[in-house]
């Protein structure tokens, strides 16, 4: 059974990641290749974007891993979306990141597949709506199965974010 | 938790979701979806105008439930009746 939503436009529902996306921190090919290390990458090109404090990014990446522990995050079909809150950021702000490799990156997945698309999500303690906006964009985006195929053709991050704001 | 309605094997509740501080986020949905894929019977979770199979994660995480939002459980089988109250238990009790 597909969800009902007001939005049903394929470009509507990609576009409305970039709500919370840093544009300058995506990452269209991560050099990691293990889930840890593709978070702590993750968490590195938000604060070489200056989304979050340098000071914080190890602090921050123990909260995405605890949150982890707790029940992985691969929600099947090649993408996760590793998520936690932290004090240091006033609103919710999130990356994406694409694994090229033909092997994915192992992560528990529920499917059992591994994921090829990663979107992080670091969210205030106190928002709860715009947290669980951020998830149904995220779910709402790659069930669009044309999604992932596209993001795993991007060189940049300027082709990421033009996949994900075009029409 | 509102009045209940039972008709031969299909179930209606009216649910208020728990005051846990992030609704129906992704834990307490992937609880709920893998107790749903464990009965025979078809499990619906309307919230406004948003509907969502109750198997499904995904679909739950799209239902946007934030605490106090009033959902409608539908569920349909033969075990409806003994599938609706630990599915309650969850909306109800979801916390991180």
């Amino acid at each position: 059974m597909a969800v009902q939503t007001a939005d049903s436009t394929t470009g509507g529902r990609w576009m409305s990641m970039t709500r919370f996306l840093v544009p300058k921190a995506l990452i269209p090919s991560l050099a990691a290749h293990t889930r840890d290390d593709a978070i702590r990458e993750m968490v590195a090109s938000l604060a070489a974007a200056g989304a979050i404090e340098p000071q914080n990014a190890d602090d921050i990446a123990a909260a995405v891993f605890r949150r982890e522990h707790l029940g992985t995050t691969g929600i099947g079909n090649g993408l996760a979306i590793p998520h936690s809150r932290h004090p240091s950021v006033d609103k919710l702000i999130g990356t994406l990141a694409v694994y090229k490799g033909p092997a994915g990156i192992e992560f528990n997945s529920h499917d059992g597949q591994p994921v090829y698309a990663l979107v992080l999500i670091i969210s205030p303690q106190d928002q709860p709506g715009p947290h669980l906006r951020a998830l149904d964009s995220v779910v709402a985006a790659f069930r669009d199965e044309t999604l992932m195929p596209k993001l795993r053709g991007c060189l940049t991050a300027d082709d990421v974010w033009a996949v994900l704001t075009e029409a | 938790m509102g009045a209940t309605a039972v008709s031969g094997t299909s179930v209606r509740r009216t649910v208020i979701m728990g005051n846990a501080p992030d609704g129906l986020h992704m834990r307490p949905a992937m609880a709920f979806a893998k107790l749903a894929r464990g009965f025979r019977c078809t499990v619906t979770l309307r919230h406004d105008d948003r509907v969502a199979d109750g198997r499904s994660q995904n679909d739950l995480l799209m239902l946007i439930a934030l605490p106090g939002a009033e959902l409608e459980l539908s569920l349909d089988g033969e075990d409806a009746d003994i599938a609706v109250e630990p599915l309650v238990a969850i909306l109800i009790g979801s916390d991180d």
